[in-house]
């Protein structure tokens, strides 16, 4: 399979690039940067956890950078209700991940969720996230706790560079919704031009090099 | 308003400051005034603006409750940047 890693930067997205990796699937790397609601510290990083990544399993991993804060985190803010941002952000990227994944041949998104780690890991956000796309999503640390998987990042050298110290994410409410419905999530939505926000994105998909 | 500076936790790298009295910020206000004092806006979607005073300034994360996110290690760098927003805020 050619899967499409969104891979974010912290610990549990380049886990999950080496579980499939190893069992010999291709893998494109796609970084929703979200700046400015986080800090450049980002990008290096995934640069730097690619080349690592391709070191243990001496093959090429591309890497490709996808606009997000500016449009798609900043129109959602402004437009829609707060608690459900973390919910629309995800459909976002995932909207993107499925266009993209389309234009490159691949088969298959690749996330490192992990059921219940976070307020847009619970099942029913999963399941509205997963709603916005028809491609399938695979998702190898569903099942794991953090503990496995930061064992798993510790052994093939990913744990020191997620833990880099950066700018996590500004624009998260303080009450996220954790039980987001995909009727809900379609009125807000409907507030805002999806489609043209999502023509800018791709319009600004750059290829970066290692 | 007077602020003091609080470092929020090991694995960020932002310094943060709060403000000596709660507040409420009225973002698209602050905006103009900000913008006429030389900030750039790189946005302002309601409840969160990013600002910053130059090319080569901080950016700062400015919250309505009053809070900011300094994205600087530097400590003294950031204590300076504030002094010079207080005025405004």
């Amino acid at each position: 399979m050619r899967l499409i890693s969104m891979l974010s930067g912290g610990i549990d997205s380049p886990v999950s690039v080496h579980m499939m990796l190893r069992k010999g699937h291709e893998v494109i790397a796609l970084h929703m940067d979200n700046r400015p609601f986080t800090d450049d510290t980002h990008i290096e990083k995934v640069r730097m956890l690619v080349k690592r990544l391709q070191e243990v399993h001496d093959t090429e991993i591309p890497l490709y950078l996808a606009p997000h804060g500016i449009p798609s985190q900043e129109t959602i803010a402004k437009n829609c209700t707060r608690r459900f941002q973390c919910v629309m952000c995800r459909r976002m990227m995932f909207r993107t991940g499925e266009v993209f994944a389309r234009k490159m041949g691949a088969d298959a998104l690749l996330t490192g969720e992990s059921l219940g780690q976070v307020a847009s890991q619970t099942l029913r956000n999963i399941s509205t996230e997963s709603s916005a796309i028809e491609i399938p999503v695979v998702r190898p640390l569903i099942g794991f706790d953090k503990e496995e998987i930061i064992s798993v990042a510790k052994e093939i050298g990913t744990f020191d560079i997620s833990i880099i110290p950066s700018v996590c994410c500004t624009i998260t409410p303080k009450r996220p919704s954790i039980d987001a419905r995909p009727g809900d999530i379609e009125r807000e939505e409907g507030k805002i031009p999806i489609d043209g926000l999502l023509k800018k994105v791709m319009d600004g998909v750059m290829r970066v090099e290692i | 308003m007077k602020y003091s500076l609080v470092r929020i936790c090991k694995s960020s790298a932002a310094v943060e400051a709060i403000p000596g009295k709660k507040t409420k910020l009225e973002l698209s206000e602050l905006e103009d005034r900000l913008a006429a004092a030389g900030y750039m806006i790189i946005t302002n979607v309601g409840p969160i603006m990013v600002v910053r005073k130059g090319e080569k300034g901080v950016e700062i994360t400015i919250y309505d409750t009053g809070r900011l996110l300094l994205k600087t290690k530097d400590k003294e760098r950031a204590m300076m940047e504030i002094r010079e927003m207080e005025r405004f805020l």
